[in-house]
């Protein structure tokens, strides 16, 4: 049951840029409409964002709520929020690398908006390749360490964001969302406890 | 008395031809009698006519220019009368002519080049502003067919 639950969490994360890279390559209008690259490089920039939050907001929820079974189903699929916010960031990158020309890419490159984009994909991506049993043991305590980048990556993905976007308020509001989201968690992390 | 101005002024609205309210004057097809009706623009008629085509719109601004037209005459003359500029081989100084344009929205021209097609242009620049803002932008740009 808990196999067939996590199959279909897959398909479910993986079903919407299916079918965005399906409709932009093949100029088809299968459920999103018409895509072109403007709009496949922000939606697939929104999922990443959107999954990232998702997996973020595990540790708080845990941290809140330590005996829901909810909440340790949840954390469960904390792996596989991580990885398809990744998967759907490469996908953004990929279509603005495909599109422009070395040039632009490079003129782009010196720009704060694109370097904290840059960044935070190197750090996912390391951590998506150590994001597997064999890793953990591997790696022991840097493992741990390497992942805590998620919460640095994240500020840089939100500032990517919002200082490319032609309108940033919408990316300003998930900047407020991160900030309560990581005040919380050390908030409950820090806090005095009982002896 | 106000209701009354209000009706005239609806009424002189109601008289002109809705596509005649908000039209662009193409340099590059438009009668000599139609640039020069064009405020400001009566002195260089001839001049505008006889240098066509304009390939660009800096080549009319050239024109423009030299005919002593000062820029934020010009600026004001280009809600009226313009160069449909190919938006594949725009540059950032044509763009830059539109009136209204900002650094921001040029370098959303220049992002999604090269346009399929005008729907394309529509898409992108859609997701920025409202549709009516979409419309006036449009009448200043066109993409060539595949």
């Amino acid at each position: 049951m808990q196999r067939i639950a996590k199959i279909l969490l897959w398909i479910l994360l993986a079903t919407p840029l299916a079918v965005l890279t399906y409709d932009y390559l093949h100029e088809a209008t299968f459920l999103f409409g018409e895509v072109y690259y403007g709009g496949y490089v922000h939606d697939t920039g929104r999922w990443a964002a959107w999954l990232l939050l998702a997996a973020l907001v595990a540790t708080p929820l845990r941290l809140t709520f330590p005996r829901s079974d909810l909440v340790g189903w949840y954390i469960a699929q904390r792996r596989a929020l991580g990885v398809a916010s990744f998967a759907y960031a490469s996908a953004h990158l990929i279509a603005y690398l495909a599109r422009q020309d070395w040039a632009r890419i490079a003129e782009d490159f010196a720009q704060a908006g694109f370097w904290t984009g840059w960044i935070a994909f190197a750090i996912f991506a390391a951590q998506a390749l150590t994001s597997n049993d064999f890793s953990m043991r591997l790696l022991r305590r840097g493992w741990k360490n390497l992942h805590r980048l998620v919460h640095g990556a994240a500020i840089l993905v939100f500032a990517h964001w919002a200082l490319t976007a032609f309108d940033p308020f919408l990316a300003c509001c998930h900047i407020v969302a991160l900030a309560l989201l990581e005040f919380w968690r050390l908030f409950l992390t820090w806090r005095p406890r009982p002896a | 008395m106000p209701m009354k101005i209000f009706a005239l002024v609806a009424l002189l609205f109601a008289a002109i031809p809705a596509s005649a309210q908000n039209t662009l004057v193409n340099a590059n097809t438009a009668s000599e009698a139609q640039i020069a009706a064009v405020p400001g623009l009566a002195p260089l008629a001839a001049a505008i006519v006889a240098k066509r085509p304009y390939a660009s719109p800096l080549a009319l601004d050239a024109v423009l220019a030299e005919g002593k037209i000062a820029p934020d005459q010009r600026k004001l003359i280009y809600t009226r009368l313009w160069a449909p500029m190919n938006l594949n081989a725009a540059t950032l100084p044509d763009i830059m002519l539109i009136p209204g344009m900002s650094a921001r929205m040029a370098d959303e021209f220049r992002e999604y080049k090269p346009y399929k097609s005008i729907g394309q242009f529509r898409y992108e620049i859609g997701k920025y502003v409202s549709k009516a803002e979409v419309s006036r932008l449009e009448q200043y740009v066109f993409v060539p067919p595949r």
